[in-house]
């Protein structure tokens, strides 16, 4: 058994440990992150940029919310049913975090909004301008992993801070003496223990996105079959377990929601082809929603967990199919590229012929619901009443934007079966506005604290799209947070 | 074949000759170097929205930059030779393809996607032949009245020039025939 | 040696090294993807891409050989620009969806991209699906996300020989994978998992749930030495078995158990339920080719090999003589502690004189593995019962209670303290001394239908007499192993499953019979020792009998002496903390503190409490020996058929011939069927000599 001794030791180096080990490193502590792979940065290697408001980017490009307007937002959005005080402390720093970023050397090409909605709709549907995307190196256009530059440079500026990753090294327990966290138990990747020691411990796992059993014990869904998440090898919820192991009190735990095909690596353009406004229906063969919202992933993917097996259809017509094919979709994501019809009927035909399971095509209304799996009386009545209000040019039911009112007529039909998925987990350990972990009597477990998805039970129950960018926005706020706290306790000492 | 690309007629499209020509290289087959095989690959989908008019501003200047590091970074002599080949071309013809990306027109009138067809109304004697021939029912009109094609649904799959008999469809490059909007009542 | 400047860094170069190496190995990071420590450089990815002298085109730098007074640069603009082109080319048509990707968080391109910061936007982005394959055994391709770098195919052409992995073309275009869709199987692949290894993204991966069973990677990707509780280097000696060196093959096992012959007949053989082969047909053989590789080492080499310590003057007394007793003095002695055995009975060895029947264990192999132990300098007593450890203690520096479970328990069965019943203990020792047995008389009944009560009812049959084994389990639940059962089946033995026990019939001084009833279903509770049993109505018989034989548990006996000095707990075993019983200097290991378990276990327990006994007497506790060099020829060829090889049997010899002699039951394997068994071996553990690439994030502070 290996010893090892630190000030503050940080369990994963994801964004959030990242965040916690600079911000520590900076406050003048020895620091040790712990990391199960051998890259640094976690689940943020996929994603754009962090949440911030009040930053200076924002400031240049006239966006004028402040920490306190997001602050009411964010609890109008979650009802009050959440910490108040966590959630304004989060808010207040986001800016600074932003320009402390890059200061390290992050750039961003600008601040956006996660979806845009029809003009009609966005009251109720738009999001803010608080997303700040990162700026992959040498310019370029920023898509799916362009954060990756930022975990690059935030590994680099810890380092400098003379942080030390131990990679390939999970950390199995934590140390209790006396009710206090002192330090963790890891093994290497030879599999030689190390006992690790330090006055702070700063969990950071990232939830239990690829641990089918705790999903389907913590919120109900079925991996797999009712849920079609992201499971980035390693999120087992290792965090999560060792904070209540230690006596942390366990918070509601939600999915993240989104929406997505199963396999889609292999049915990429299958995946983007369907996301459109086109006519949604359930398995009873109703519509559930205006379509014209279905850019917004979080409400589809409520929409859809809400549905009869969780899951719903895409349907449109050759006539529909040809219009995206000429024109481009109606609906553009980060994700799936504008020319994807360019490539559709050549995917279309190879996973038909090889029995992709989520697809049919069929010439008729009756013969499609029968292969989808859909009730053909259902299907046909809402055909036909959809396609009378295409017709008249007005969406009684749900007044969907009426540049998308396009009826379902010509064949060949076209459907796509669309299920839950998910970014992950979001929640499950209580702490506190200065990410200390707290027990069932709402006491501090002195040296342990949790940040990031671990511990983001802020959102209530839905991830608030209006404010874009809050996953990663927390991640790291709530780490620097952490960072700083546990940083300064040795200062005290 | 390369030197057929560099002697084209008039009837034939550099970008769509080269594009057959990138289609066909032993490149695409192989896949041991990234800027042969890659480099083929782009080529093949940045020609390929070029002819189909879904190019971009700075498409030319980033394949003159991709064909100049795959002649001197292909691992072997077809890489580099495709890699001159195209730049060949594009030296050659550079005026036909920045048409194609600036100007959205084919000289040639081969990238079916800049042909438009247009039913000229003083030609049109309302017989509804072409209506029947097309099968995407682009074609709007009656009986008596001049058809209009709906250049949203039409594909220029060119099937409607055959049929009819008064030789009043057209195709058209970047200038377009004036055209009714909608069916009007024939006057002939 | 040759010197350069890369990047302004003065640094030194083998001759013939690359560009490439000298600055990884001087700790300067160079991007590199296709490239690999193991394999040749091919240059077909150019990330590695630098100036060399101030030139304006740059090279690869794994394809260019460091020459004298080189001037290299790799952060030059031009370089860059090769290099930043070459990646976003590569992402533009890689799957961007990661998250999905059992390789995220360890994939070579992610952290490439990571250190490059760049994502392929300003590209056309083309998905190129080809279906992920989860029906090859042991290896999933997920081909959407290969990268084309070549690596798993030179591995598998160039490094293995194997010539099953190849760039193919399909609707997803170039990858690499099996030429005309064939199967990894028919292809003719040997599952040596090197295109797993040297594959940067997540590709060609494990087959779900491979790697996760042990803490360590090399325990996950070699799971025959993970399981074996002693950790023998196994596809060491099975590689050294089938190149004909039988001699290195003992040595190997050797390093880590000093029982090998014991053990190539009797070990229960975890190692064959981890090996990966069973997920193409059936483990390989590794207890038979044990038994081979020691029965065929002519030279003994490992004789002069090994540690011996100075001596310490440092005394220990080892209680009881079985496996765990003996590995511990073995190695104790080798420390440099003199070590004296202290054995009860008239025989040294424990259950492999007295327990295990010879037609299972034949005694001289046993007696010569014990005389080695001996011959090294261990000393033993026999015929020396000790009542009081508390008091050896006085004598010794060190006193081990190894003194196993050799007491055998009895049921409270009316009739159970008849002088016609027994325990299998006394039995088998009785039987295995060589004793008169007919004080059983000519029918006996055996209770109890585990591997020791199986033994007994065996040896019993074959002194020819007529055996009943009767036992709670229903048929197919019966606690002794297969081969026992079909075995003792044809042997002979009468067998009744799902009785249960009245009592025994007859008087004090001569037992008539065995009253039992059936049972249609019992029930055993782990944590009360209660069994709940559903009788048939009116089954009650007896068997008649003129012996009964208890084979129902057995224990350490010490409970019965008040004075033995250290505490026990509740079930009678010493109570320990690690090795360390309630009296400083006194430890305890081996059966006597884990209960009954299988030889291989005590041997473990012997080696580890060896080390604890070391270090109390001062020494570093380190009893580690490399006994034979290892070389494994990393080209291991074709072998046409190789995932259909059929497990070779040991030959079991026939019924007759079982039950005439002494002899044990299976013939050792012959030379040919030891080289067939062992060609069968997957050399899972070749994967391990392939190095790990170093990502951008293990180089030092400085890099970029």
């Amino acid at each position: 058994m290996k010893k090892m001794q630190a000030d503050v030791i940080v369990v994963a180096a994801g964004l959030s440990g990242l965040a916690a080990a600079c911000a520590a490193g900076e406050g003048g502590a020895k620091v040790l992150a712990f990391e199960k792979g051998s890259t640094t940065g976690g689940a943020a290697n996929m994603a754009m940029g962090p949440l911030g408001v009040g930053s200076r980017i924002q400031r240049a490009s006239m966006v004028a919310i402040t920490p306190g307007e997001a602050f009411r937002k964010h609890m109008f959005f979650t009802h009050y049913q959440v910490d108040a005080r966590l959630v304004r402390d989060y808010y207040f720093k986001s800016g600074d975090t932003i320009d402390w970023l890059e200061d390290m050397g992050v750039e961003f090409v600008g601040v956006q909004r996660a979806f845009s909605a029809p003009e009609a709709t966005r009251p109720y549907s738009d999001g803010e301008f608080t997303w700040h995307v990162v700026k992959p190196e040498g310019g370029g256009i920023p898509g799916p992993r362009a954060a990756t530059a930022m975990v690059k440079k935030m590994t680099e500026y810890a380092k400098a801070q003379g942080v030390e990753f131990q990679l390939e090294t999970p950390v199995k327990k934590l140390i209790q003496e006396d009710g206090a966290v002192v330090g963790v138990l890891a093994v290497d990747a030879q599999g030689e223990e190390i006992e690790a020691r330090a006055p702070s411990v700063i969990i950071a796992t990232g939830g239990f996105g690829d641990n089918p059993e705790m999903i389907r014990e913590y919120t109900g869904y079925e991996f797999g079959k009712t849920i079609h998440n992201f499971a980035v090898p390693g999120m087992k919820g290792d965090g999560m377990k060792m904070a209540w192991e230690a006596g942390a009190a366990k918070t509601p735990v939600i999915m993240e929601l989104m929406y997505q095909l199963p396999d889609n690596m292999n049915h990429f353009y299958i995946e983007g082809a369907f996301r459109q406004p086109c006519l949604w229906v359930n398995r009873n063969g109703q519509r559930f929603m205006p379509e014209d919202q279905i850019g917004n992933t979080t409400f589809t993917g409520n929409a859809l967990s809400a549905q009869p097996g969780k899951i719903g259809f895409a349907i449109f017509d050759a006539k529909l199919l040809k219009r995206y094919k000429k024109k481009g979709p109606d609906i553009v994501s980060h994700v799936h590229p504008h020319d994807l019809y360019d490539h559709f009927e050549e995917q279309w035909e190879r996973d038909l012929a090889a029995g992709y399971e989520p697809i049919c095509q069929a010439d008729t209304i009756e013969e499609l619901a029968e292969k989808a799996g859909i009730d053909p009386e259902g299907l046909k009545a809402q055909v036909e009443e959809y396609n009378e209000m295409c017709e008249a040019g007005y969406d009684e039911i749900f007044e969907k934007d009426r540049h998308y009112m396009e009826p379902i007529a010509k064949a060949p039909f076209y459907c796509c079966r669309q299920t839950v998925g998910a970014y992950g987990s979001l929640g499950g350990i209580k702490i506190n506005h200065k990410m200390e972990v707290l027990d069932e009597e709402a006491h501090v477990i002195p040296g342990l604290y949790a940040v990031g998805t671990d511990a983001c039970s802020i959102y209530g129950d839905t991830y608030p799209f209006t404010l874009p960018g809050n996953t990663m926005g927390f991640c790291i706020n709530s780490g620097r947070i952490a960072g700083e706290n546990a940083a300064a306790k040795v200062s005290e000492f | 074949m390369r030197e057929m690309l560099l002697n084209l007629s008039e009837k034939q499209c550099p970008v769509d000759g080269l594009l057959r020509y990138v289609k066909g290289h032993r490149c695409l087959d192989c896949g041991k170097c990234v800027f042969g095989y890659e480099g083929a690959a782009q080529l093949e989908l940045t020609l390929t929205d070029i002819t189909m008019k879904k190019s971009r501003s700075g498409d030319l200047a980033q394949l003159e930059k991709l064909c100049r590091m795959m002649v001197e970074q292909s691992l072997c002599g077809d890489g580099t030779e495709l890699g001159r080949t195209a730049l060949a071309v594009f030296g050659q013809y550079a005026g036909a393809f920045s048409e194609h990306v600036a100007k959205r027109a084919c000289q040639a009138g081969v990238c079916r996607s800049f042909v438009t067809y247009h039913i000229l109304a003083d030609r049109c004697v309302g017989c509804g032949e072409c209506l029947d021939a097309c099968e995407d029912d682009a074609i709007l009109g009656k009986k008596k009245f001049i058809h209009v094609i709906d250049q949203d649904e039409c594909t220029q799959c060119g099937r409607c020039l055959d049929t009819c008999e008064e030789e009043a469809i057209v195709k058209a490059g970047p200038v377009k025939p004036r055209c009714p909007a909608k069916p009007i009542p024939c006057k002939r | 040696m040759i010197h350069l400047t890369i990047d302004g860094q003065a640094v030194q170069a083998r001759e013939g090294q690359s560009l490439l190496h000298t600055a990884l190995d001087a700790g300067i990071y160079i991007p590199h993807l296709c490239d690999h420590p193991d394999l040749e450089a091919k240059g077909g990815c150019r990330l590695c891409s630098v100036t060399v002298n101030g030139g304006e085109t740059p090279v690869p730098a794994c394809m260019t050989l460091a020459e004298e007074g080189m001037t290299v640069e790799i952060r030059s603009e031009a370089a860059e620009a090769v290099r930043r082109t070459s990646m976003e080319l590569m992402l533009a048509t890689h799957p961007a969806e990661c998250t999905g990707c059992p390789k995220f968080g360890k994939c070579e391109l992610q952290s490439l991209y990571q250190y490059m910061g760049v994502n392929g936007q300003d590209w056309r982005q083309k998905s190129r699906p080809v279906p992920t394959d989860e029906k090859n055994p042991l290896i999933t391709h997920l081909f959407t996300r290969c990268i084309r770098c070549g690596r798993c195919i030179r591995a598998c052409q160039d490094k293995r020989g194997v010539k099953v992995l190849e760039y193919v073309r399909d609707a997803g275009g170039v990858h690499a994978g099996i030429p005309g869709g064939k199967r990894l199987a028919e292809a003719g692949c040997r599952f040596c998992g090197a295109c797993i290894e040297v594959c940067p993204t997540g590709s060609i991966v494990d087959a779900v749930g491979l790697m996760e069973k042990y803490p360590s990677y090399a325990d996950n990707v070699v799971p025959c030495r993970a399981e074996c509780p002693a950790h023998i280097d196994i596809p060491a000696y099975i590689r050294a078995v089938r190149e004909g060196r039988p001699g290195d093959a003992h040595a190997i096992i050797r390093e880590k158990v000093p029982f090998p012959l014991v053990l190539g007949h009797i070990c229960n053989h975890l190692c064959e339920t981890g090996c990966k082969r069973t997920s193409l047909n059936d483990p390989l053989g590794i207890r038979n080719l044990k038994r081979f590789a020691v029965e065929h080492d002519a030279g003994q080499a490992w004789k002069d090999k090994g540690f011996h310590k100075p001596r310490t003057g440092k005394r220990v007394a080892v209680i009881g003589s079985g496996p765990c007793g003996l590995t511990a003095a073995y190695y104790l002695n080798k420390l440099g502690h003199d070590v004296t055995v202290l054995e009860k009975r008239p025989q040294l060895g424990g259950p492999m004189t007295s327990g295990i029947p010879a037609y299972r264990l034949p005694l001289e192999g046993v007696m010569a593995e014990i005389q080695w132990i001996l011959d090294s300098g261990v000393k033993a007593e026999t015929n020396r019962e000790v009542t009081s450890a508390a008091a050896l203690r006085k004598e010794y520096d060190a006193v081990l209670v190894a003194v196993g479970v050799s007491k055998g328990r009895k049921l409270p069965l009316p009739g159970a303290e008849f002088q016609q019943v027994y325990t299998a203990m006394d039995v088998l020792a009785d039987s295995r001394a060589g004793a008169d047995l007919s004080y059983l008389g000519k029918t006996v009944c055996v209770i109890g239908g585990g591997s020791v009560g199986y033994d007994a009812a065996r040896s019993l049959v074959r002194q020819g007499m007529t055996v009943h084994l009767a036992c709670l389990e229903q048929a197919d639940r019966i606690l002794a192993d297969k081969e026992d059962q079909e075995e003792g089946a044809q042997e002979g033995i009468h067998l009744l499953p799902g009785r249960s026990f009245e009592a025994i019939e007859g008087t004090p001084d001569r037992v008539t019979g065995l009253r039992v009833h059936t049972v249609l279903s019992s029930t055993y509770d782990r944590a009360t020792g209660k069994v709940t049993e559903v009788a048939e109505e009116g089954s009650q018989t007896v068997i008649p009998c003129d012996s009964v034989i208890f084979a129902t548990g057995q224990h350490t006996g010490l409970s019965s002496y008040e004075s033995f000095g250290i505490e026990l707990n509740g079930r009678g075993y010493p109570a320990v903390e690690g090795f360390n019983t309630s009296v400083d200097g006194i430890f305890a290991a081996g059966d006597a503190i884990t209960g009954i378990s299988f030889v291989i276990k005590a041997i473990q327990q012997g080696r580890e409490v060896a080390s604890v006994i070391d270090r109390y007497l001062g020494g570093d506790g380190e009893i580690d020996e490399t006994l034979a060099e290892r070389s494994a020829e990393p080209r291991i060829g074709r072998v046409e058929g190789f995932a259909a090889l059929p497990r070779v049997e040991q030959e079991l010899r026939d019924v007759k011939q079982r039950l005439s002699g002494g002899a044990d039951v299976y013939r050792t394997y012959s030379c040919k069927e030891a080289e067939c068994e062992s060609g069968r071996c997957l050399q899972c553990d070749l994967r391990l000599q392939l190095q790990r690439v170093k990502l951008w994030n293990e180089y030092g502070g400085d890099n970029g």
